[in-house]
């Protein structure tokens, strides 16, 4: 179900001068952002430098104390996390989040169910027999799990999940996806699939995504972000130099400053 | 479960009715009666507990207010035809759950289940102090047996009691199986799984979960009023969080399995019957009995069944039982 949305002009999703604080501690700091209409664009930085908390505020799990989040150029800050699923949003998650009971096409029904009203309306009517089985062993197919469909969740290998967690996000062809570090703990070769169907993604998708894998980050996206303790240190394209050796101070940075930490 | 099976079973379910009806004395009769309403009381947290994931202590408020339903209606209004009675229970207790849901559903675990305990324990309190409507203390009696109008007859018989009753556990059950296989159950199933995944998904999972709060209270006023008719009485007894915890035994019992809770209704019920029966200690013989229960871990024996029963046929692994399995 999509509201109506302006697509036309303007940013795809912005955040405004976002402020968070939690427990007396500042995670983001005015922090602003812009994702143009199908724009890849990386967050990099050093563990706790805000870039979870930052999707939370933009998806909606959380509420920031200042600044505002804009989607389609429409003022999204106060709406929920369903509310801006609608209006086409998707995200994964960092920790694998899938529905476990169920099989694999189960899930993948139910994230097609979620951006079809007409499913919704038979509310009552058994989901087996529902239209979807088709359109779920086809998504299946292209982004190859097909093999997978009717193994429950629980059987999968972890790289396996991860990739269903991808599929369960483009399964509603959002407009803005965000990723948050889809290849942690994978293999180089499952880290490879996950680049693979990433870059397989509609053109016209604005990708955000989250990813400490720096040479995955680079491939992936046109544009980085570099964070650290809370706001925004620079914004560059990838292959600009000035953003690697921005890249490189804050990691260091943050590795010196653990190294004073053990020190001290 | 295929539909083919389904069929068998409710065949072999009302066989199974019909030689007990015709067989059993009619003191018996009464007795399973009893029982095939626990089973629907099960069957109805079942809904909730199994495949919403909510763990509700509220069963016997929606439980007991179903029976008072009626039995205000019957004593005090002299309104006495069945289907106004079941219709008005179902109603009444919806409302006190839509109530009840959009407080507690805004917290989880054990602070949901504190919640729906508080709650019941106040409709108790309400039942025992507003003596003018509900009898207080001493509850209502004048509760006759109800007409089946437009139907010939009363609801009096011991036998005729007995087939409605299991009539009335077949089709709570059967409302249950819809609302598991329908599209509203899967997405009540995921939201337990991954309440943060739906979301992001697009569901509203609060108002799912509403939904289900709701339709679990409406179902549980049905046996709850077939309660109240069956002993022609209805006391606080009826709404006390002991009725909670023994609903939320049966749902245990049921293993995750569709009909388990029903069946476990209908054995734990008849069992308490026939150990008040014969002896003075029955709740302590049932205590012991559901300790013995709870060290089994009825869920993960079915897991551990259903297992075996899929390696001997496929190389697919088993399907969990849809209540979570404490390892």
């Amino acid at each position: 179900m999509k509201e109506s949305t302006d697509r036309s002009a303007g940013p795809v999703l912005a955040a405004d001068n976002i402020s968070v604080r939690l427990g007396g501690i500042q995670i983001l700091q005015h922090l602003s952002l812009q994702v143009e209409r199908g724009e890849r664009r990386a967050i990099v930085g050093p563990n706790g430098a805000g870039k979870t908390t930052m999707f939370n505020v933009l998806t909606g799990v959380l509420r920031p104390q200042e600044g505002h989040v804009a989607l389609h150029g429409r003022d999204v800050t106060r709406w929920g996390v369903s509310r801006r699923a609608t209006c086409g949003m998707a995200r994964t998650f960092q920790i694998t989040n899938l529905m476990h009971t169920m099989t694999v096409e189960e899930n993948v029904v139910l994230a097609l169910a979620a951006s079809r009203p007409a499913v919704r309306r038979d509310l009552f009517r058994p989901l087996r027999s529902s239209s979807l089985d088709r359109p779920a062993a086809e998504l299946l197919d292209r982004w190859g799990l097909g093999d997978r469909r009717h193994l429950p969740v629980h059987a999968l290998s972890y790289g396996e999940r991860r990739e269903l967690e991808l599929v369960l996000a483009v399964a509603a062809e959002p407009d803005v996806l965000l990723l948050d570090e889809p290849a942690a703990g994978l293999s180089p070769s499952e880290t490879a699939r996950v680049c693979d169907l990433v870059e397989r993604l509609p053109r016209e998708t604005s990708i955000v995504l989250i990813e400490h894998d720096l040479d995955m980050a680079l491939a992936l996206s046109d544009t980085v972000t570099v964070m650290s303790e809370g706001s925004i240190r620079g914004t560059g394209s990838a292959d600009d130099p000035a953003i690697s050796a921005l890249v490189e101070e804050v990691y260091v940075g943050a590795v010196d400053q653990e190294d004073a930490d053990v020190a001290g | 479960m295929p539909r083919r099976s389904l069929l068998i079973g409710v065949v072999l379910a009302v066989i199974a009715l019909v030689l007990l009806r015709n067989g059993l004395s009619p003191y018996s009769l009464s007795v399973w009666s009893l029982a095939l309403v626990g089973g629907g009381l099960g069957m109805s947290l079942s809904l909730l507990v199994t495949y919403a994931g909510l763990p509700s202590l509220a069963q016997a408020a929606f439980y007991g207010t179903g029976g008072y339903a009626v039995g205000i209606l019957a004593a005090k209004h002299g309104q006495d035809n069945l289907w106004i009675g079941l219709l008005l229970a179902a109603l009444v207790s919806g409302l006190l759950a839509l109530v009840l849901g959009l407080v507690s559903l805004r917290t989880r675990g054990i602070y949901f289940q504190i919640i729906t305990l508080s709650f019941t324990a106040m409709i108790w309190g309400l039942a025992v102090k507003w003596r003018s409507l509900t009898g207080g203390d001493d509850g209502l009696v004048g509760i006759y047996p109800p007409s089946m109008a437009p139907f010939n007859g009363h609801l009096v018989t011991p036998q005729g009691v007995f087939t409605f009753s299991a009539v009335a556990l077949i089709l709570i059950c059967l409302v249950v199986r819809m609302v598991r296989n329908s599209a509203f159950g899967h997405v009540l199933v995921g939201i337990r799984d991954s309440e943060s995944r739906m979301a992001a998904l697009g569901y509203r999972t609060t108002a799912y979960r509403l939904g289900a709060f709701v339709l679990s209270g409406m179902l549980a006023a049905i046996p709850g009023a077939l309660l109240t008719y069956q002993l022609q009485f209805v006391s606080p007894a009826q709404l006390n969080f002991v009725v909670s915890i023994q609903a939320l035994l049966m749902v245990v019992i049921g293993a995750g399995t569709l009909f388990g809770p029903a069946l476990a209704g209908v054995g734990v019920i008849w069992l308490q019957e026939i150990l008040q029966r014969h002896t003075d200690h029955w709740l302590l013989v049932l205590g012991a009995i559901y300790i013995a229960v709870a060290m089994v871990n009825p869920p993960a024996l079915v897991q551990r069944l259903r297992t075996q029963w899929a390696e001997r046929r496929t190389a697919e692994p088993a399907r969990e039982p849809d209540l979570e399995v404490v390892r």
